[in-house]
């Protein structure tokens, strides 16, 4: 098995193509590579399709919890009298985790491009982009993106001429773990301490100022563009059957070369590890999360476990966000972090 | 992750050249230091942050040399983005207000660690096969009924 076999068979380059392009973070270049296009097409579509058609895709959020993103918008209750909001968690704080970062500094537009076409399958014409106020280079891009954005009549009134009204506002957290759980998000964007809330009532209905609200990733959101465009069918073609579609996999430790590497759902940890240039010399390995340190550790004799939703549970574990960490047995072996 | 790949060192190496420790400010008043949790890096651990600013893949050396220069009263060179700011000028962003400093989003391409995948496939020349943008997206008729409301089984996405 060597690596360019290995690259062939399970890298899947989609949300991370235009990382290449330096200055794709800009609207000018994005719109060079097919940016804002999907957004075109969607317009050409009813709200119910492209529920729809998210639906179809398979696509499972990307935050950690994997729930279909097509029937989390569809739970939002139409005709309702009530103000719809899209809030995108960007709070990117569980360890382990780093493909939301890079993605709002690649490729922001990707991310406001897939916020437009949400808003409007869910009625919406306010979202809300919560980002981790530790990382300010992110948050300056996705300003700037925002900024562009509506410069060029793809935010604010008549977007497009097509009567669509969407405003976008960039937030930056104060730090606090908590409030990348989704509903403790909710209470920190509304400016209370962030808690989380009791469950009933879901953010579906009862979510930012009481109103019915969908919260996504910002992974989950960057990707609908892509589906719009290339449709569902395509979209399926990669990942597996019951989680569908490319993604990040964080791969940091004792690897060669750690970094974002983009596969289909179900690449195993083997397969992982021989993209990023196996495990340092000298290191072996000796447990590993799949998605963050939250999640459930498994050991070498979990090398060839698909990690997908489905896979990563039957071993044990979860998915969680596949920010990969390989560990190497040492000294302290397991080690406390310190709390303060 | 950073703890583990020499970021904890780093820590203590920092602490001792300044001589305070968590949350704690150095006699001059010039220098806070505290110890992060996590800052979302693990692809470039360890990393440190001067004002919010990232200096990626620094060991105790790198660490305490970034300090020095600091106290020598030069600005090092942060890894991503904007030059070092003053900690207000960074409030200000952080309650929401434009950077005014010109090219601060421009400033620093992405590192290594996040091209490593795309690039990777470049050089393999691996790209999704079957992507038509201008497959149709299918019709569907309007419903009559409203949609169904959350389920309970609805879980939050963290």
């Amino acid at each position: 098995m060597s690596a360019i076999s290995v690259a062939q068979d399970v890298l899947t380059p989609v949300l991370t193509k235009r990382w290449l392009t330096s200055d794709a973070w800009t609207i000018d270049t994005y719109e060079l590579l097919d940016g804002y296009r999907g957004l075109r097409k969607a317009f050409t579509a009813t709200p119910d399709e492209l529920i729809q058609l998210v639906k179809d895709s398979g696509l499972r959020g990307r935050g950690g919890a994997g729930f279909p993103t097509g029937l989390k918008w569809s739970f939002i209750p139409q005709g309702d009298g009530k103000p719809h909001y899209l809030v995108v968690n960007a709070d990117e704080g569980e360890p382990g985790t780093c493909k939301d970062v890079p993605l709002m500094m690649a490729d922001p537009h990707s991310l406001i491009e897939g916020i437009i076409i949400t808003c409007y399958a869910i009625r919406s014409n306010f979202a809300a982009i919560y980002i981790r106020g530790e990382v300010v280079h992110a948050i300056r891009r996705v300003q700037n993106a925002v900024r562009e954005a509506y410069a060029k009549g793809y935010l604010g009134k008549n977007i497009l001429g097509k009567g669509f009204d969407l405003d976008v506002v960039v937030h930056a957290g104060a730090g606090a773990y908590i409030c990348g759980e989704e509903t403790a998000l909710l209470d920190s964007l509304e400016g209370y301490r962030g808690q989380p809330r009791l469950k009933p009532p879901f953010p579906a209905t009862n979510g930012l100022y009481s109103s019915p609200t969908v919260v996504n990733n910002v992974e989950t959101i960057a990707s609908v563009p892509f589906i719009v465009l290339g449709g569902a069918d395509w979209w399926k073609s990669m990942g597996t059957e019951k989680s569908p579609g490319p993604k990040i996999y964080s791969i940091s430790g004792r690897v060669n070369r750690p970094g974002q590497y983009e596969c289909g759902l179900g690449t195993t940890l083997r397969q992982l590890i021989e993209l990023a240039g196996g495990m340092k010399e000298g290191h072996q390995l000796k447990f590993w999360t799949p998605g963050g340190s939250s999640t459930p550790m498994l050991t070498a004799e979990h090398l060839d476990v698909p990690l997908d939703f489905e896979g990563a549970a039957a071993a044990g574990s979860m998915l969680g966000t596949t920010a990969v960490m390989l560990q190497r047995p040492g000294r302290p072996g397991l080690r406390g972090l310190p709390v303060h | 992750m950073c703890g583990v790949l020499g970021g904890d060192k780093a820590y203590e190496a920092v602490s001792e050249h300044l001589g305070v420790g968590h949350d704690e400010t150095t006699e001059d008043g010039k220098f806070t230091l505290e110890h992060a949790e996590c800052l979302a890096a693990c692809d470039y651990a360890p990393v440190m942050t001067i004002n919010y600013e990232f200096y990626d893949q620094v060991d105790a050396d790198a660490a305490v040399d970034i300090v020095r220069r600091l106290q020598s009263g030069t600005s090092p060179l942060p890894s991503r983005g904007a030059r070092l700011c003053t900690f207000k000028q960074i409030e200000m962003q952080l309650a929401g207000f434009q950077d005014d400093r010109p090219s601060t989003t421009g400033e620093g391409p992405a590192g290594t660690p996040t091209l490593a995948g795309v690039r990777l496939a470049d050089s393999v020349g691996v790209s999704v096969p079957g992507y038509d943008p201008n497959t149709p997206i299918p019709a569907v008729r309007p419903k009559d009924p409203p949609p169904a409301p959350a389920k309970k089984n609805e879980k939050g996405a963290k």
